[in-house]
């Protein structure tokens, strides 16, 4: 089954919920347990963050973040066990969970997304969703641990925890998701669109790399599959409108995108009688194509037309449609630039394209060859730049860039609808009574007041109910 | 091979060029033309060289017209060329 970032966030997220309902009361032997856990846990936490690409070269967040889990990490945050009692306790099997998932998204982020700039409200977004689990577990281990002298340490650094992901808990969800949500790991083996397309994409890679020399006969069916692909990118994204996936003024743009890329590809992979380079189609590319046509025609398309859009979404299983979308796009967009690539060596390189003799034009290239391959209607070298050939590398170079343009369009559809408002960094101070003031409301704001007053949004924290204010401190 | 597999495979690039011209919603036409170019690739495995041929105007009558040109056509290889054709003929309404 085809695991994407936005699937594993799913369960991490159902993991914390399900942690912070369970009744919990200090516990030496349950702290134990947990506390095995979580240098791996925060290990994973800090490989998932690193891995989200980042926005600029310092990044004070995710420092501020490491140097908080860093010594758990590195086991430095509890006594040793030797200075311990020892006990015979099993690991936490829910923290080893989410260990576990976090893991898994850490690797699927160090996939990340090829020719894609990163954007700060999409790393903003991934590391709350990264965050808020852990400040759920850093609060049920903070109520399990007793409130010993020799857990004084150990409760300071999960209050740090649970401080830090509190912060970033407060993203609102629907400002959360993001063009990293859509990565994914896909099993070459299954049956399924992203298989079918990851293997297709393998193959053209393989094809267009080859040493012994291109086919016409690949390229042009790369180039005809890129627009098939795009066809289904187009058919997906409309299901996704039409079943409210996705809101219409958002993703008829991408559609219009997406096709234009679609006739763009298809004109690409049309090739003029007169031009012709033989050779063989590289056998793996030749079956990874005829899958992947056979795929979108089992799962997009009815008859001679694409299917409709109940259709569709059933034989998808519920998936995303809009991510398929984009995922599809990825894949396009990397193919298409190999595609290209290819091409401009082939009209430009050394590589050698025929042409139809009778079709050259030009007294400078006439001479008694080309007189005999006339007469006789053969193949010859075509000229480099020879209008027909700068014809196909012109349409290939038009198809790679709405593909491009149209991938850009799409990926932008992963961000929520609503810009988020960004708080700015306290730049501008005031200088007031002789003294240094950030600029900005001196009353609590609401996000403020519900950081201490109610659980992040809705997930509870597991945590101790919070003790009543102590004695006001006065001079 | 010989000259009469060459004009179907000329014919078979036509059929190609025209499907792959078609601009249509369903996108019927673009999985015809990565069809031929399957078949036209079976072609190059049997070392075929292509003819330049008339165009015949459509892809169906080009379709017509290399089947009618691998009628003629002998060699060890001509009869699977023919089915890979024909399958490509009945998938398009030829046949």
């Amino acid at each position: 089954m085809t695991a994407t970032v936005a699937g594993l966030l799913d369960r991490l997220h159902a993991q914390a919920f399900a942690i912070s309902n369970l009744a919990t009361r200090p516990s030496e032997v349950r702290w134990r347990a947990q506390a095995v856990v979580w240098p791996r846990l925060a290990l994973a936490t800090m490989r998932a963050l690193n891995n989200v690409p980042a926005g600029a070269a310092t990044d004070p967040a995710l420092v501020l973040v490491d140097s908080i889990l860093q010594p758990i990490a590195r086991n430095e945050w509890i006594p040793k066990i030797s200075d311990l009692p020892a006990a015979n306790v099993p690991p936490d099997k829910r923290l080893i969970e989410m260990t576990r998932v976090l893991g898994g998204i850490a690797d699927l982020l160090s996939i990340g997304l090829k020719d894609i700039v990163s954007d700060s409200s999409a790393i903003l977004g991934l590391r709350s969703n990264l965050l808020a689990p852990v400040m759920v577990a850093a609060n049920w281990s903070l109520a399990t641990a007793p409130d010993a002298a020799g857990n004084m340490t150990p409760r300071r650094h999960l209050q740090l925890v649970a401080g830090i992901g509190a912060a970033f808990a407060f993203i609102p969800v629907g400002l959360r998701p993001g063009q990293y949500d859509d990565i994914a790991a896909v099993p070459h083996s299954e049956n399924s669109l992203d298989a079918a397309m990851h293997n297709w994409l393998d193959a053209t890679k393989d094809a267009l790399a080859t040493r012994k020399g291109l086919s016409g006969v690949s390229l042009q069916t790369i180039a005809a599959d890129l627009s098939i692909l795009c066809g289904a990118a187009a058919a997906t994204t409309n299901t996704a409108i039409a079943l409210g996936q996705l809101a219409e003024d958002r993703g008829r743009p991408v559609v219009e995108a997406i096709s234009d890329a679609n006739t763009k590809w298809r004109e690409a992979s049309r090739w003029p009688q007169t031009i012709y380079l033989g050779g063989v189609r590289d056998t793996g590319l030749a079956d990874a194509s005829i899958q992947l046509r056979q795929t979108i025609v089992d799962t997009l398309r009815d008859g001679k037309s694409w299917a409709g859009p109940t259709v569709i979404a059933t034989r998808m299983n519920g998936q995303d449609l809009a991510a398929a979308a984009r995922r599809t796009m990825h894949i396009a967009a990397e193919a298409a630039q190999l595609q290209q690539s290819a091409v401009t060596n082939l009209f430009f390189g050394k590589d050698q394209v025929m042409m139809a003799s009778r079709s050259l034009e030009g007294a400078a290239y006439m001479n008694k060859a080309v007189f005999t391959a006339r007469r006789r209607g053969t193949w010859i070298p075509m000229p480099r730049y020879e209008p027909s050939g700068v014809e196909v590398y012109r349409a290939a170079a038009n198809a790679a860039n709405a593909t491009t343009a149209a991938r850009l369009l799409s990926v932008a559809t992963a961000r929520p609808s609503v810009a988020p408002s960004r708080p700015s960094p306290p730049t501008t101070v005031d200088f007031t009574q002789g003294r240094i003031a950030a600029r900005g409301p001196t009353t609590p704001s609401a996000p403020t007041q519900r950081l201490t007053n109610e659980p992040p949004f809705g997930m509870g924290t597991g945590g101790p109910s919070p003790s009543p204010p102590g004695p006001s401190m006065r001079p | 091979m010989s000259l009469s597999t060459g004009e179907a495979y000329g014919h078979l690039r036509n059929a190609a060029w025209h499907y792959l011209s078609i601009d249509d919603d369903g996108g019927e036409c673009v999985l015809l033309g990565a069809a031929c170019l399957d078949v036209e690739d079976a072609f190059e495995k049997a070392e075929v060289i292509p003819e330049l041929v008339q165009d015949e105007g459509s892809a169906e009558a080009a379709i017509k017209a290399a089947l009618a040109s691998l009628g003629n056509g002998n060699g060890p290889l001509v009869p699977a060329l023919r089915d890979a054709l024909v399958e490509l003929a009945v998938r398009a309404g030829v046949r």
